[in-house]
């Protein structure tokens, strides 16, 4: 029974038909029909899981049974009241994306011949490397087919990106994520059409994954199979995304803050990256930086500098395809990229404004509802160093601004990209300003001194964690971090905010596999096939620890609970129906889309 | 309970719980430069919530896991008939380290961190 009156209700649909040039009949009637819960796939019903074949090395994956929410008390201490479920409402339902990294992996800017250096280099290069940008348009796809709430059926508003959304601050990587949340159509390719130009099919390059020839090195006695033309595939075929649905806000990530994530870019780092010199061996790559080392005393020369005293120059330089629009950006041109989005899905800059640009100010707030107000958080470290910390005048920003939500009767989300594990970074310029940096003791506490929080949502990690923050009075707030589109197991996540009626609320979190199949068909290098192989890829590279990174069934579809912390009857019926039909408006005004639930 | 593949000893091998510092994570390119957070903690509150979940013990609050500077590792949560929980990683093994849960005095678990991530991971047997 809808909560408006009927005059208001024509009142309301006719005012947001108008807003979304849809026919006000068509909407009231999408908007009076009954919520409809989704039957379409989703973790609630299949998830994906190592095949149990043992003793042997490379495994394939299988479809597993959903898995339904499971009650956290953590919080709340105390059973929750049986009768909640009667009475939900919900006052949010948003999609949580993270460590997208899409890779440019032809990119002379890569470090992949360090790997054999070092351990600690082994991200440089993934054997799905190639494939990263059918991931994001398969995951972009599985949060479309998610735009109503599995739970209430209520359509999504928002999407928050927390960070490392390119991964080696390369302008096409940027672009790419950014035209693939959009919605349209991205070729993957920097270098030469119908050829892939990389470490993954250079001989000499016998630390990485060979598709063509996986018996080169330890890949091949390890089982991972032999693709012929994959990676020709891969980078060569028009990627196509349907797009987000809805709004969506995006911070930085450290990847999108120094180069691969840790170290400050260098002008000659700027040239390599976009010329036509690749190195495939470790010596190769120190030889092309040997030119600036003499004038040169950074962080990154000080690492290169390291590696040298052990190097015997050889050959293992390959001429690749120069592109002057593999670019590295820096900060206030992460800004301005996204400034430069369309305005559908919007919204322009996503997060970001003109007035961001202006002053440097890579932080935002935004009312993403009227009764959710979301702060995106810049946590990345400028100088070096993979993990964070919130700098001194953000944090107490956000100190003000979290007393504001309080007298504005706003319940709080705060975004970042680092999460309370990785919230220790202690790097602070040799020269020139800086400031404390709030580690993360200091800032959960402070964070708990405001009721009205409720959540911090993050990542980097690449890990299904859910961690709740309580405090002795019965309150607190809930981290949770989402794992990513590179590393297995692959999933993001949805986020539904839900008044119980009684006193108490929840958030429901609901992983998201992208949408491809759980078992990879043998030669399918289409678009959602090589998402699939991405993810089949994923799972069995060992070097990164795949297993754990699913977390623990409590780090996944969960409903976590809390006690309210405003009167939420002040929220009116009325009120969330209002909110309803505009998402559903704009559902249905998207090109192409019916709008309806479970399609 | 499965075998533990030889991928995945391999593989979690790297998660070797006294390996801090030195694991690589899907955002650092250079960790050692800066070493990402301790992701240990994480895989061992993971592992952890696994046994308790898979022996059914009702959660209120799930372990959450510290290093001490001897490198050991201890969780600690409450279920929801309020006994206590407790983690105890004995000793630094690097290869395959071995936890104890005790729910009250009840000992649930004794054995390795690895398999029960290797099976958390694969389809039910």
């Amino acid at each position: 029974m809808p909560a408006l009156g009927r005059r208001a209700f024509l009142a309301a649909t006719a005012a947001t038909a108008g807003a979304f040039a849809l026919p006000p009949e068509f909407l009231a009637a999408a908007a009076a029909a009954p919520k409809v819960i989704p039957q379409g796939p989703s973790t609630l019903t299949q998830t994906i899981r190592l095949s149990s074949t043992a003793n042997v090395d490379y495994r394939t994956l299988v479809a597993a049974p959903g898995e339904p929410y499971v009650e956290r008390i953590d919080i709340l201490r105390k059973s929750p009241n049986a009768s909640r479920t009667k009475s939900r409402r919900s006052l949010g339902y948003f999609g949580h994306l993270s460590d997208i990294h899409v890779i440019d992996a032809q990119s002379p800017g890569r470090l992949e011949p360090l790997i054999p250096v070092s351990e600690s280099f082994i991200d440089a290069s993934r054997p799905q490397d190639t494939m990263t940008v059918q991931v994001l348009a398969q995951m972009v796809a599985s949060v479309d087919r998610a735009r109503f709430s599995p739970l209430t059926g209520e359509p999504m508003s928002t999407v928050l990106n927390t960070g490392d959304s390119a991964d080696s601050r390369n302008n096409l990587e940027l672009n790419w994520c950014i035209d693939v949340l959009d919605g349209g159509t991205v070729n993957p390719n920097s270098g030469e059409r119908g050829r892939y130009q990389g470490v993954q099919i250079w001989d000499d390059a016998d630390y990485v994954y060979h598709p063509d020839n996986p018996d080169l090195n330890e890949f091949g006695s390890r089982g991972f199979p032999r693709l012929p033309g994959v990676l020709t595939a891969a980078v060569d075929q028009q990627v196509t995304s349907v797009g987000l649905p809805v709004p969506w806000y995006v911070t930085y990530g450290n990847h999108d803050t120094l180069f691969m994530g840790n170290i400050a870019v260098e002008t000659q780092l700027q040239t390599w990256a976009i010329g036509d010199r690749k190195a495939a061996l470790w010596p190769a790559t120190m030889r092309m930086m040997a030119s600036w080392w003499g004038t040169n005393s950074s962080m990154f020369t000080q690492l290169v500098n390291s590696v040298r005293a052990r190097a015997e120059f050889a050959s293992g330089v390959h001429t690749v395809t120069a592109n002057p629009e593999r670019k590295l950006f820096d900060q206030l041109e992460f800004m301005q990229a996204h400034l430069a989005s369309p305005a559908t899905p919007g919204p322009v800059g996503h997060g970001f404004t003109q007035d961001n640009v202006t002053t440097g100010q890579t932080w935002w707030k935004a009312d993403v509802n009227p009764w959710v107000r979301v702060f995106g958080l810049d946590t990345c470290n400028q100088v070096v160093g993979a993990d964070g910390a919130v700098p001194q005048d953000q944090f107490d920003w956000l100190e003000t601004e979290l007393a504001q939500a309080t007298v504005d009767g706003k319940l709080a989300i705060v975004c970042s990209h680092h999460n309370s594990y990785t919230l220790e970074n202690v790097a602070e310029p040799a020269i020139g300003p800086s400031q404390p940096l709030i580690h993360a003791d200091e800032f959960v506490a402070m964070l708990n001194r405001y009721p009205n929080m409720i959540a911090w949502v993050n990542g980097h990690t690449h890990i299904n964690t859910i961690t709740p923050h309580p405090t002795d009075d019965g309150g607190g707030f809930w981290e949770i971090t989402t794992a990513s589109c590179v590393d297995f197991p692959q999933q993001q996540q949805t986020i539904e905010i839900v008044d119980n009626g009684d006193g108490t609320m929840s958030l429901f979190t609901t992983c998201l596999d992208h949408d491809s199949p759980a078992v990879w068909t043998q030669g399918d290098y289409s678009q959602v096939g090589i998402a699939s192989l991405s993810r089949e890829l994923a799972a069995n590279a060992w070097q990164f620890q795949p297993l754990p990174r699913m977390g623990s069934v409590l780090d996944r579809n969960c409903e976590l609970l809390m006690r309210a912390p405003i009167d939420l009857t002040r929220i009116t019926d009325a009120e969330l129906e209002k909110e309803s039909i505009k998402n559903t408006a704009r559902l249905l005004a998207r090109p192409d889309a019916d709008g309806a639930a479970g399609q | 309970m499965t075998m533990t593949t030889n991928l995945a000893r391999a593989s979690l091998g790297l998660v070797g719980i006294a390996a801090v510092g030195m694991l690589t994570s899907g955002c650092s390119q250079v960790v050692g430069l800066a070493s990402q957070g301790n992701m240990n903690v994480i895989y061992l509150a993971t592992a952890s919530t696994d046994v308790l979940t898979a022996k059914q013990i009702p959660i209120q609050q799930a372990p959450r896991c510290t290093v001490d500077a001897d490198k050991l590792y201890t969780c600690e949560g409450t279920a929801a008939d309020g006994r206590p929980i407790l983690v105890l990683v004995p000793e630094n093994d690097t290869t395959d380290p071995q936890m104890t849960i005790t729910v009250g005095e009840e000992q649930i678990y004794s054995g390795s961190v690895l398999t029960v991530l290797d099976d958390a991971a694969q389809v039910a047997q």
